[in-house]
């Protein structure tokens, strides 16, 4: 059991709701991490934002570098970085399933490895301390690091003084999310565990990058031997505590009863500081920022080491697996290339699991390849209660008796038996009263539902209805205006023209007059002489 | 006795009523027909003339005056809904003479073929094709709202519908609970084919 | 491509059905004992009913037969109207109860999840209301009881309406030529005559009568015990209708004891801790939120005892559930819990 100490406090809050599944944490975070081989192919995501603005193209047979950007993107944009993982041969553009739900492809560039010398990509800054913030932002920006806990958010728009998510109040303290709360996954244990000094780098140059004075890591309890050797770090690495832009206040380790789900960003924060973020606002607008706890180690190694985001470490684990464990995996590794490898026995092997076992979504298609997004995969044969009642075609559920036990176990206190009700019967506007967006599609309601009603379905497909509605009605206020505006422009024309008619008309009738009652144009002969005699004059006695 | 007396209060009753309406209804008037605003707002706004009418808006008036709420092609089942929630009418089926409900298209035009004659940019409702005489047109993808009106005018035919794709930022589910049907279906008809 | 459910489930829906119908087992055996053995055969009957019920309107509906009945809430609504009736109510009488309860009650509004009132009490009122005679026709407690008729004879009496040349009304008579009824039913009599409620309670007949209801009593609150300890029920509404009964009747009883009966006496008598544990907290039909369960309880209980004090019926737990049902979606909207982020927890006191 954890004791408190001066670097370990056990937390003084708790969430509401939450369930406890059974962990399978045991299965791999007690081996050691291991680098998986090169895959042959490599196909990672091609999407570009619609504008290449003086940049190189690549083309069929180029060979890309180690660390060189595939797409190039506007300084300004939202889409992170796409790195090559390695030495590479351009071999094909194409479209590829990279694991969303819809299963529509998108557009993929396949890369054939050379080889796996990674030499050094960026400048290693060394002296970061007296770097400015600015630059260190950069450089997190250049090597594309996103949030690796599950959601890939571009991570220097995170740490960016955003006027949008930082409104006035200044950065207090970081939060560094270790809490893996989802069962089976242990990358993060893992990583903690063999590169605690590191990472307590990393989240010094996060302090330094936000201007946060606390620094917070939430572990669960059952990661014991990560957080002893995690506050052993914090305390024998004192010296790297000085000369400090913005000086630290405060750096400690809190620690929280097992519960999922603990580890969602909101949930977090309720659990170590007892603030909750309020509605449709982000954790800044309370003076927090909060970050996994994998995204600080990428920080460290792109800001000191000078090593862009190509790889990360994923669990491995699964009853098919031999020898569950966490590999260091290059972005863009088909699962084919991770059976083989690692030898897993494909027999009963129908479906895997990118990603935990309460968020993750399943898959039969081994093509697809890993991304920074997939932090675990889970090979599983197909008996275990995993895989029950997860196949679209034949999805059976009893129907809903309204025994309240998803409210009970809800971590955001919705009333998750009515937001079901309104999302079958597309009662989007009852949906949204009742906060339909505030649920983080965590599936502690699905967990518990005795009718396996699959709740999180239901959630989803209401909240994409909404916001398709949304961007349809957008789409035509815009079309109504521009037509609107298209039909002033016409009446203008017309006006204009009707009116430069209507002069042409009144000049003809002026000068046919005009004709009439001067003949020969002696009249307007007379008085245009008088006028230049007149203009003579003026400039002779100015 | 008591039956004049009764009859009197409520004849009162009613008349005051009648009065306080009739007075309402003159002090709280609304100006011009708002409801027209409110259905148009309602509508795709592609300018299309499906419906028989030359735009959005008359076709907007026309419901106001008891036109039916199904003849809008390019809105769906779902534009059909709304329109009903607001003027509180049955939700009725898509009117198939006014064309099919088909998944959303966007113009392309083929720009090796086009001769800059400007006839599509006079005909889009919407201004979302740039040009001018004997200079290349292109339409503004995220403007166009697939209405077909620019076809017709080209005279050599440059201009495609094809399908706006579905990427996985468009996509939308189906309802689960219409899965649930489909295999409440299928197990019947397992059941059914293990039978005969 | 599917979305993940870790689906590890404590319980299924059938199984939560299953166990109520266990829990309601100790009441089951009292009820029996004390009562007779009709109450044995319209359990059976009941529940043969209300399957046959279910099983005939899924055919019309083409659902999958077992697959639903399977789920066991039909047969659960079989019971808890079998143990509500009279012990030898004729054997269409209860036909017709359960299949109004099954068919229009619960299968009308789309099966189970659906019904908005508690069709075991649909079920109940419509047979009370329509027969309030046969329904009201409790036969006396085996403690003092002339004779109490055996199986065969209940049997007769259910199916053929006479046993032995004896039929319903006369073994209701006991051997002084006082006709047996429930102490609810009593109470109001003799408070219609005029005597306090110390004196009704001392009474013999009644003191013999209330000790049989409370042993069934007791035994159902045993079996809502269970319910509460295997986490089947919530305990805000069982608690919260006891509590409103039992204090509101004392209150009404120390006010004018000539008219209220004690609140202990209220708790134990009827269906109270049947309908406490087993049919107010029906979840489809009862309040689904926190708060709204103990407004829902209170209110339940509160209904209880004013029907059964200023009301026509004596035992008031079927209506006092329908009246709830009814304002449930009010008070559900009313008593919604605080979602997060939506106060200004967040925020320090001089930001609010």
């Amino acid at each position: 059991m954890i004791k408190e100490t001066d670097i370990i406090e056990l937390s003084k809050y708790s969430i509401k709701g939450g369930i406890h599944p059974q962990e399978f944490k045991l299965l791999s975070n007690r081996s050691p991490i291991k680098e998986l081989p090169l895959s042959k192919k490599l196909i990672l995501p091609f999407q570009s934002d619609n504008e290449l603005v003086g940049a190189k193209k690549i083309i069929l047979g180029d060979s890309v570098q180690y660390g060189q950007e595939l797409l190039a993107t506007r300084p300004s944009s939202l889409v992170p970085r796409s790195l090559s993982p390695c030495n590479a041969e351009v071999s094909e553009f194409g479209f590829s399933q990279f694991g969303h739900l819809s299963t529509i492809p998108e557009p993929s560039i396949t890369l054939l490895s050379k080889d796996d010398d990674r030499p050094t990509v960026f400048t290693p800054i060394t002296d970061w301390k007296n770097t400015k913030p600015e630059v260190l932002l950069e450089r997190v920006k250049q090597a594309g690091i996103v949030g690796l806990g599950g959601a890939v958010f571009p991570t220097a728009i995170k740490l960016m003084k955003h006027k949008k998510t930082f409104s006035d109040s200044p950065i207090e303290t970081l939060i560094i999310n270790a809490m893996e709360c989802e069962p089976y996954i242990t990358c993060d244990d893992c990583l903690t565990k063999e590169y605690a000094d590191e990472i307590l780098q990393g989240a010094l140059m996060t302090a330094h990058i936000t201007g946060a004075s606390n620094i917070l890591f939430g572990f669960e309890d059952n990661k014991v031997e990560a957080i002893t050797i995690l506050a052993d770090s914090i305390k024998n690495l004192v010296q790297e505590y000085e000369d400090l832009s913005t000086p630290l206040v405060s750096i400690k380790i809190t620690v929280t009863p097992t519960k999922y789900p603990s580890g969602g960003e909101k949930q977090l924060i309720e659990l170590l500081t007892g603030k909750q973020v309020p509605q449709k606002q982000y954790p800044a607008s309370i003076g927090l920022v909060v970050q996994n706890i994998a995204t600080i180690f990428s920080i460290y190694q792109a800001v000191y080491l000078g090593t862009p985001l190509t790889h990360r470490l994923v669990t491995i684990t699964g009853d098919c697996v031999e020898q569950p464990a966490n590999y260091w995996i290059a972005f863009g590794t088909p699962i084919n290339h991770i059976i083989t490898s690692l030898s897993i026995d494909k027999t009963n092997l129908k479906k895997i699991t990118l990603g935990g076992p309460m968020m993750g979504p399943q898959t039969t298609d081994f093509n697809i390849p890993t991304s920074a997004a997939v932090n675990c995969i889970i090979f599983n044969r197909e008996s275990k209660v995993i895989a029950q009642s997860n196949d679209v075609a034949f999805q059976s559920h009893q129907p809903c008796i309204r025994c309240s036990e998803c409210e009970t176990a809800c971590p955001a206190s919705l009333l998750p038996q009515q937001l079901y009700w309104f999302s079958q019967s597309e009662q989007w506007l009852e949906a949204e009263r009742y906060s339909l967006f505030d649920c983080i599609e965590c599936g502690a309601c699905s967990f518990v539902c005795p009718s396996e009603i699959p709740l999180v379905e239901y959630y989803r497909f209401a909240k994409l209805q909404i916001k398709q509605a949304n961007i349809k009605q957008q789409k035509s206020d815009i079309a109504k205006l521009r037509f609107e505006n298209r039909e002033r422009r016409f009446a203008r024309i017309k006006l204009e023209r009707d009116e430069k008619r209507k002069k042409t008309a009144a000049a003809r009738k002026q000068a046919a007059e005009d004709k009439k009652s001067d003949p020969e144009g002696k009249k307007s002969a007379i008085e245009a002489a008088l006028a230049r005699v007149k203009k003579k004059e003026d400039n002779a006695n100015p | 006795m008591e039956i004049l007396v009764a009859t009197l209060i409520i004849t009162f009753f009613a008349a005051a009523c009648g009065a306080l309406l009739g007075f309402a209804s003159e002090k709280f008037k609304i100006e011009g027909n708002p409801i027209v605003e409110q259905i148009n707002n309602l509508l795709p706004q592609t300018q299309c003339g499906q419906c028989g009418h030359p735009g959005c808006k008359p076709y907007a008036e026309a419901i106001a005056n008891g036109e039916a709420i199904n003849r809008c092609p390019p809105g769906g089942d779902a534009g059909i809904k709304a329109l009903a929630e607001l003027l509180e009418v049955e939700v009725i089926e898509l009117d198939q003479e006014c064309g099919e409900a088909l998944r959303p298209r966007v113009a392309i035009i083929i720009e090796e073929e086009c001769i800059g004659c400007t006839k599509c940019i006079q005909a889009c409702p919407v201004d979302a094709i740039v040009g001018a005489a004997k200079q290349m047109h292109t339409v503004i993808e995220s403007e166009c709202t697939g209405c077909d009106l620019c076809v017709p005018p080209c005279p050599v035919d440059c201009i495609e519908m094809p399908f706006v794709t579905d990427t996985p930022q468009t996509w939308l589910p189906q309802n689960p609970k219409l899965q649930l049907a489909n295999a409440r279906f299928l197990e019947s008809a397992i059941a059914i084919k293990s039978i005969t | 491509m599917s979305s993940s459910i870790l689906s590890q489930s404590k319980r299924s829906t059938s199984q939560v059905m299953r166990l109520v119908s266990l829990a309601l087992i100790p009441g089951i055996i009292a009820e029996i004992y004390f009562v007779g053995w009709g109450v044995l055969i319209n359990l059976v009957l009941c529940s043969v009913y209300a399957i046959s019920a279910e099983a005939l309107v899924l055919k019309l509906r083409k659902r999958p037969i077992k697959a639903t009945i399977s789920d066991n809430s039909a047969m659960l609504t079989g019971l808890l109207i079998a143990l509500a009736l009279p012990p030898v109510i004729p054997w269409w009488m209860s036909l017709v109860g359960v299949w109004f309860a099954i068919i229009i009650a619960k299968q009308l509004y789309g099966g189970l999840g659906f019904n908005p009132f508690n069709p075991a009490m649909v079920g109940y009122v419509l047979l009370l209301i329509s027969f309030p005679v046969e329904m009201t026709a409790w036969l006396p407690n085996r403690e003092i009881a002339t004779q109490l008729p055996s199986f065969i004879d209940s049997l007769q009496l259910i199916f053929t309406g006479s046993a032995g040349g004896l039929n319903l009304q006369d073994y209701r008579i006991l051997a002084d030529g006082y006709t047996m009824a429930t102490p609810l039913d009593e109470s109001k009599t003799a408070f219609s005559q005029g005597l306090m409620s110390s004196e009704i309670i001392q009474d013999a007949h009644f003191s013999t009568n209330i000790h049989g209801w409370m042993m069934i009593n007791l035994s159902f609150m045993l079996g809502g015990i269970f319910l509460l300890a295997k986490r089947l029920i919530h305990w805000q509404i069982p608690v919260t209708m006891l509590f409103s009964i039992y204090f509101i009747s004392s209150f009404l009883n120390l006010i004018d004891d000539q008219l209220f009966l004690p609140g202990w006496v209220h708790l134990v008598s009827g269906a109270s801790m049947l309908g406490a544990f087993f049919i107010a907290t029906d979840p489809v039909t009862a309040s689904t939120t926190r708060k709204g369960r103990i407004i829902y309880g209170a209110l339940v209980g509160f209904f209880v005892i004013i029907i059964r004090s200023f009301g026509g019926y004596p035992d008031a737990i079927a209506f006092s559930v329908l009246l709830l049902n009814i304002a449930v979606p009010t008070i559900d909207h009313y008593t919604k819990p605080k979602v997060y982020g939506s106060t200004n927890q967040g925020l320090d006191k001089n930001e609010r």
